[in-house]
């Protein structure tokens, strides 16, 4: 290797590493703050003071982002009677802790309470619910340029005969894994939970348009697209209609 | 020509020999593998080391492949391929189960006593054997065998021995035993190494083992000896007579007298350990394997287990409640009912409970916690947190859950079954009566009902999550393909140019004698801002020599001024550039062989006009007409 190549190795290596981990150094939010906020919500849960453990949990929730955290403000806002964010903040828990077999439970269980109905769920979606979605970008990265180097450059370049065409075929089927993981988180991004307690689905936007159909607090939707004030939506029932973009929270 | 047809003729004949080879070698392996698709055949020895002329075990093991449908025949006796080194002795055959119930078979082995003839590496040959009418490959196996030297010191003198401390003497398929493995060392012996012990054979299943022995020391006749244990649990796979064995590696120190040692070590001689240091002296490094005895185990399958209810494979002692944390009920609220098995047996092995309620229930899967009192998994309580929801008010109370074991004190099935528990709907109190009187006096005032608690609470944060739209919409992710693709990129650029170098040794130099013109051109600058007229002119000679050597293929130091004078003359510039090429060239002429002060034009300007006329020249250079005549001239 020439002195130039270690020259470009060094300043490439670490903005490298600054790229895939500087964000690890960023601001952190203050940790012994959200955890006293925290555990002082807990009580105020075993307490059944649910709206004092929201409001904590809510401020936990500005600073930090966690599965945990979005838990235990599903169950606060079920005991609290809103089932809508019930709904909400348990199925972000489940994006954020995958294959939590208590958010889950008690999910069906609110879901079967309430009479709502299952969520229909996608192949691809539910495949891209597998891994965490960190591991999915690495995976495409890593996969996409290890592909490209070993296919393009791996024989002559690095001198590794067939082997480096044997990488670049696994590692293109990687990389078709990963595609189809990202058309899942692609369409698990436009899912979201009707909050509201009454959420008419309209025929057009505007807030005196006719009513298709009424839809439950804690029912979900696919959102198609977004217009002033209103959501265009997809209800499990294959059902398109508007609803106020104020009933409607995405979940990611 | 006739050595090409002699080397081709070569080649086809070494190609037919490797092909012949091939076909000896896998032929027979792909017709096998091909009969026995659906059954898995494997033939292997108890132990890998053997000892001359002590009895071992040769195991053929049959199992049930996944294609195979049916019933497993008991095999008959095969006919061996006669050995000159391996003596068989007595056979048997084994059956091994899946589950503990005793049914269905999925494996039958045949065993057979061995004994060794002569040292070394032995292989039992792989052979044909019939079965169920067809033919079954049998693999080879490879057992190696040594001479008993150690064994015979050991009956003077204990060196090393391993033992259970307790081992029963029946159990039951899918029983769980707890014991301890103790290895017993003589206590003189130095620099005791060993490793965590293993299970030989697959007649059982290690469940669990302390992660490191304890150590203790006692006298057994006149010699003392370090005993380490380590307690344990195991599982039998299959009925009928079964060995259970353990075997670890041992290294240890000891000296080349060994009679004298053991004189030495004697508990009651006191000046002993001075003579020791001394025998140590002479002494080299051992590691042998140990294996506890073969000690046989008659092994039983559970009774008939059809028409039991609520049986889940457990099998040990145990207790069994069943209660329930709510207190008040009502149609479509969650019901929290916890069962709770408690004692020692197989935990682990246990199948998920389900409740058989009726379809007025919702009934979710049961939340499983262990406690492991034992950290041995054989002592500890298991507890099953169930969900289920009334659906209707007709149901009026929790029906009775039965809870089938397989009980080893009493060696039967014994069923627990609860109590039915009678709710009480509408908010009402299961045990209170003043409370239901709250409950409907807080419904008449029309308040909403609290909800139940209906999960657990997360007590601790989490590590910290990231929702929002997908990563590949994040520009964290296009930087990262920015940063990695330009990286890929001018990685490729510099590996190829390399490479061309590496290819073409022209090109390295060129590019060698272009950086020499740049460093030249910069001598010029540098020399022009001190106006130093000497070296300004010959680093200006140098920097046109430089593009000349370039593709002239010479050195710069070879390049003389009459050279680069014909070559001006021969690209055929204008004439005023030709001029000022050469006023540099004899300026250069001037002051290297003058040695005198000389007048000079103000020298920034000059190199101004030196870098136009080096930057022209290449140019001139790259679009070709170049010729390798004035070189060679």
């Amino acid at each position: 290797m020439t002195s130039r190549s270690r020259r470009m190795g060094l300043i490439l290596v670490p903005c490298v590493l600054l790229g895939l981990f500087g964000s690890q150094f960023g601001c952190q939010p203050n940790q012994e703050l959200i955890e006293t906020e925290f555990q002082r919500a807990n009580k105020a849960m075993l307490e059944n003071q649910h709206s004092e453990a929201i409001a904590s949990y809510e401020l936990c929730l500005a600073e930090h982002t966690s599965g945990s955290l979005h838990h235990n403000l599903g169950l606060a806002h079920y005991l609290d009677g809103n089932i809508g964010l019930a709904v909400y903040h348990l199925e972000a828990a489940l994006r954020l802790q995958l294959q939590s077999i208590d958010t889950q439970e008690i999910l069906a269980i609110i879901r079967k309470a309430e009479g709502l109905q299952e969520p229909k769920t996608r192949a691809f979606q539910a495949f891209s619910k597998n891994l965490p979605e960190w591991i999915w970008m690495y995976l495409a990265l890593i996969s996409f340029w290890g592909g490209i180097l070993f296919g393009v450059g791996g024989r002559r370049l690095l001198g590794m005969g067939t082997v480096a065409r044997d990488l670049a075929v696994g590692l293109a089927l990687v990389f078709a894994v990963t595609l189809a993981a990202c058309v899942g988180l692609k369409e698990d991004a436009s899912v979201g939970v009707l909050v509201s307690s009454k959420n008419p689905v309209l025929l057009i936007p505007e807030p005196d348009g006719e009513t298709i159909v009424e839809l439950k607090a804690g029912e979900m939707a696919r959102r198609l697209r977004t217009r002033n004030e209103f959501v265009f939506v997809e209800t499990r029932d294959r059902i398109r209609g508007w609803v106020s973009v104020k009933d409607f929270r995405l979940i990611r | 020509m006739a050595v090409g047809m002699r080397l081709r003729k070569a080649d086809v004949g070494t190609l037919f020999l490797a092909w012949l080879g091939f076909l000896c070698l896998f032929g027979p392996c792909q017709r096998a593998q091909a009969q026995t698709i659906d059954l898995l055949v494997e033939s292997s020895f108890s132990t890998s080391e053997a000892i001359l002329g002590r009895t071992f075990k040769y195991t053929i093991a049959i199992r049930k492949g996944e294609g195979f449908s049916g019933t497993l025949a008991s095999p008959m006796q095969p006919n061996l391929p006669p050995s000159s080194v391996l003596v068989f002795g007595r056979f048997q055959r084994n059956e091994q189960y899946q589950s503990a119930s005793g049914e269905d078979p999925v494996g039958v082995s045949l065993e057979f006593d061995v004994v060794a003839k002569s040292e070394g590496k032995i292989v039992m040959p792989g052979f044909v054997m019939n079965y169920m009418g067809r033919e079954l490959l049998i693999p080879p196996a490879v057992v190696h065998v040594r001479s008993p030297v150690f064994e015979t010191i050991q009956d003077e003198v204990q060196w090393l021995s391993f033992e259970f401390s307790e081992f029963p003497k029946e159990l039951r398929a899918g029983e769980r035993y707890r014991t301890s493995l103790e290895l017993y060392v003589f206590h003189s012996l130095q620099n005791v190494t060993f490793s965590s012990p293993v299970p030989a054979g697959s007649d059982f299943s290690l469940d669990k083992i302390a992660p490191g022995p304890t150590e203790r020391v006692i006298t057994r006749g006149q010699y003392r000896y370090r005993v380490f244990s380590w307690p344990l649990t195991f599982t039998v796979l299959r009925s009928g007579e079964v060995s259970i064995g353990f075997r670890s590696a041992i290294s240890f120190r000891i000296p080349a007298n060994r009679l004298e040692f053991v004189r030495a070590s004697r508990a009651a001689n006191v000046g002993g350990s001075a003579v020791i240091e001394e025998l140590m002296t002479d002494s080299h490094d051992e590691t042998v394997t140990v294996f506890t005895p073969a000690r046989p185990l008659r092994v039983v399958a559970l009774p008939d287990t059809s028409g039991l209810t609520g049986f889940y494979q457990g099998i040990g002692t145990f207790t069994v409640s069943v209660g329930v944390e709510n207190d008040r009920v009502d149609v479509g609220q969650p019901i929290n009912l916890t069962m709770v098995v408690e004692g020692e047996g197989n935990f682990g092995s246990f199948r998920t409970p389900s409740l058989m309620f009726d379809n007025r229930w919702r009934v979710f899967p049961p939340q499983e916690i262990f406690e492991d009192l034992d950290f041995l998994g054989f002592k500890g309580r298991q507890t099953y947190r169930f969900v289920a929801i009334p659906l209707s008010p007709e149901v009026g109370r929790i029906p009775s859950i039965p809870y089938t074991y397989f009980d080893t004190s009493t060696g039967s099935f014994k069923t627990f079954r609860s109590e039915p528990i009678p709710l009480h709907f509408g908010g009402d109190s299961l045990i209170s009566g003043a409370e239901i009187l709250d409950v409907r006096r807080a419904e008449s005032a029309d308040e909403t009902p609290q909800k139940r608690m209906i999960g657990t609470l997360h007590w601790s944060v989490g590590t910290q999550g990231r929702l929002g739209e997908p990563f590949f919409q994040t520009r964290l992710f296009w930087a990262l393909q920015t940063l990695l693709g330009l990286g890929l990129f001018l990685w490729y650029s510099l590996r190829v140019k390399q490479l061309r170098w590496e290819q073409t040794p022209e090109l390295l130099r060129k590019h060698r004698l272009q950086r020499q013109g740049g460093q030249f051109l910069k001598m010029a600058k540098a020399a022009a801002k001190e106006h130093d007229g000497l070296l300004f002119y010959e680093a200006a000679f140098l920097s046109l020599a430089a593009i000349f050597a370039a593709r002239s293929g010479v050195e710069v130091e070879s390049v003389t001024t009459e050279a680069l004078e014909g070559w001006l003359r021969e690209i055929e510039l204008n004439e005023s550039f030709n001029r000022v090429v050469l006023s540099y060239l004899s300026h250069y002429e001037v002051q290297r062989f003058s040695q005198e002060e000389q007048a000079f034009p103000p020298l920034v300007n000059e190199f101004q006009r030196l870098k136009s006329i080096v930057s022209k020249l290449k140019k001139v250079q790259s679009k070709g007409g170049w010729s390798r005549k004035w070189a060679s001239a």
